[in-house]
């Protein structure tokens, strides 16, 4: 076998790097923001031109892929896939209604403080995909509008997202790439995205509380549900509670040691298919895995790993450090100018854009800013000021975050459709009212 | 063989106008999995399906794309299910396939017969036939088949 000649990387035609890279970040974002082509397709076509024009060899463009972030992301879904044929979100969720005794406006809340929950812990999307359908069935049997309940989903998924590194795609991102840990991610959002929180669910309380009404036979309907037999298999929620319990620890434990949460993530998922297939045949085995690795949302995964590539692309040519210069020249090289000013703006776009690309192509801008700053220390108000903005941005507006497209999708299909329109005149205001809570909140822990 | 030699010729139909109710009664008092509608010159214009007056019944929550998985713990809903469909009598059956959307897939006569048994397996109903002008001619369904095999010789 002989071996593969050596691709070296030299641009076409002998173009600039800077401009050939610059078109190429360009045409790959107005592409993926058009939404005319999945942006999966999008990103890879633009890695791969990356790579053939000659800006990345094929060395380069490897190495660009974070494959902590894969390795996180796959692990999660999996892991989360498995767990939800137990039925215990099915649970959880019913359990909850009626520790409330099946009070709408009591349930919004508890809806609220779940998903929150339940995003900080597992990815946003999937909590959604698992929660919507028991808040569709409940507040059918209850007779009240499913929009209020839908919406407090969006935020909390979004806010919860926010606490910790799993929670939200960028804070995987920025936690993969800065090399943040689980606790650093909690001890420094957790508490601001508590109250954030406090103060979505007191404006849900105050808008919707009062219309939320149903009648004693109707409740006593959701009373009656009987969550014990919502779980369909008790072994595998008792070795996927285990196992989760698991990964969370190695999360917390493993950072110290130098294991990535990527490698904890996927172990775990390995763990947890292992348990779950142990003494079947290798048939049945074979159509379990299949069907967990089924789960994966394989989009997601070719779009970051796409991206990753157009990103090293213009990072290799030097387009992020003349960005982070000209944002660095802009706030006059004020750490706590240059920090609102990425919280402000990562929110704005991201409410209206895909934040996923945004974050990948600010994380190097960022790191770049580090000897001006004066050093990793002083960059750490802005990484988080980019975790705030992007993550608590996505409550903008129904594209802004995929979790929002998840229960839209979900309403449609359920013929309670969520109006663009109608959803952003609340949710734009209440984006703009966290992020100011944030900005607070940055000032004066940081600067 | 094409499906055309073992089709039910004028199987039962109903208009799109007809209420619901009177299509559930033919389903129910016939035996049927499927009724085809037809509008004047025998034109095909969907078919009423088992799977619609399940989706009428059954909460949204389930019968959506990814709904729920499982319904064990509901409890006492033989009331609302009888509400459900009570509050869908007064549609057509037009309304409740724009409602309900199933897929049914039509064939020509001259389709092979193996495709309408597989259509049978996927679906779990019979398959309408219709000509080049959408008309329809005829109904495959699973008695047919059966008929048909064992009438072959071995």
């Amino acid at each position: 076998m002989t071996a593969a000649p050596e691709h070296t990387a030299e641009v076409i035609f002998g173009w600039s790097p800077v401009w050939v890279s610059s078109v190429l970040l360009v045409v790959t974002y107005a592409a993926i923001i058009s939404e005319r082509i999945n942006r999966s397709i999008v990103a890879l076509l633009g890695a791969g031109l990356m790579i053939m024009c000659g800006v990345l060899n094929q060395d380069a463009a490897i190495r660009g892929i974070d494959f902590n972030t894969i390795a996180l992301l796959t692990g999660m879904m999996v892991l989360v896939a498995v767990t939800g044929k137990s039925g215990v979100f099915q649970y959880v969720a019913i359990w909850m209604t009626k520790r409330v005794n099946a009070h709408p406006p009591a349930i919004l809340m508890s809806l609220a403080v779940l998903t929150a929950v339940f995003s900080a812990l597992l990815d946003n999307v999937t909590t959604v995909l698992l929660l919507t359908p028991v808040v569709l069935l409940i507040t059918d049997q209850l007779q009240v509008k499913a929009y209020p309940y839908l919406a407090v989903e969006i935020f909390a998924s979004n806010i919860g997202g926010t606490a910790t590194l799993i929670g939200d795609p960028p804070n995987i991102l920025i936690g993969s790439a800065v090399g943040l840990s689980f606790n650093d991610f909690l001890f420094n959002l957790g508490p601001i995205v508590l109250v954030i929180l406090l103060v979505v669910m007191g404006i849900a309380w105050l808008l919707w509380s009062r219309r939320l009404e149903t009648t004693d036979e109707l409740r006593a309907r959701v009373l009656s549900f009987t969550e014990s037999d919502a779980i369909t298999d008790r072994k595998l929620l008792v070795k996927s509670l285990g196992v989760l319990s698991l990964v969370l620890a190695g999360f917390v434990f493993g950072h110290p040691l130098g294991i990535q949460p990527g490698t904890v993530a996927l172990t775990g998922a390995a763990l947890l298919l292992l348990l779950d297939n142990f003494g079947r045949d290798a048939e049945t085995q074979s159509e379990e895995v299949h069907k967990a690795y089924g789960e994966v949302e394989w989009i997601t995964i070719f779009f970051f790993v796409g991206l990753f590539i157009v990103v090293a692309g213009v990072e290799q040519a030097g387009v992020l450090e003349m960005i982070a210069n000209q944002l660095l020249a802009w706030t006059g090289g004020d750490p706590r100018n240059t920090a609102v000013t990425i919280l402000w703006v990562s929110a704005i776009l991201s409410a209206i854009l895909d934040n996923i690309p945004f974050v990948a192509t600010m994380i190097p801008t960022i790191a770049s800013m580090e000897a001006e700053l004066g050093g990793p220390d002083a960059l750490m108000p802005l990484w988080w000021a980019l975790a705030l903005g992007a993550c608590l941005g996505g409550n903008g507006s129904l594209v802004g975050a995929s979790a929002n497209l998840s229960v839209a999708a979900f309403a449609e299909r359920a013929k309670r459709p969520i109006r663009f329109l109608g959803f952003m005149k609340l949710a734009f205001p209440v984006m703009l009212l966290t992020v100011a809570i944030a900005n607070v909140y940055l000032v004066v822990r940081y600067f | 063989l094409p499906c055309e030699d073992i089709m039910v010729r004028n199987p039962d139909s109903l208009s799109p106008d007809t209420p619901l109710w009177d299509g559930l009664m033919m389903l129910a008092e016939r035996g049927h999995r499927i009724i085809p509608l037809v509008s004047g010159d025998r034109q095909y214009q969907g078919a009423l399906t088992r799977l619609h007056l399940l989706s009428l019944v059954l909460p949204d929550a389930v019968t959506i794309e990814d709904g729920l998985k499982n319904l064990g713990f509901v409890r006492g809903q033989m009331p609302v299910l009888r509400a459900r469909l009570e509050a869908g009598r007064h549609l057509t059956l037009q309304e409740v396939l724009q409602r309900h959307p199933v897929d049914v897939p039509t064939i020509k006569p001259g389709t092979a017969i193996m495709e309408a048994i597989w259509l049978m397996y996927k679906d779990g109903f019979g398959v309408p036939v219709v000509d080049d002008d959408n008309r329809l001619l005829g109904l495959v369904t699973g008695k047919a088949a059966v008929r048909a095999l064992k009438q072959m010789p071995v």
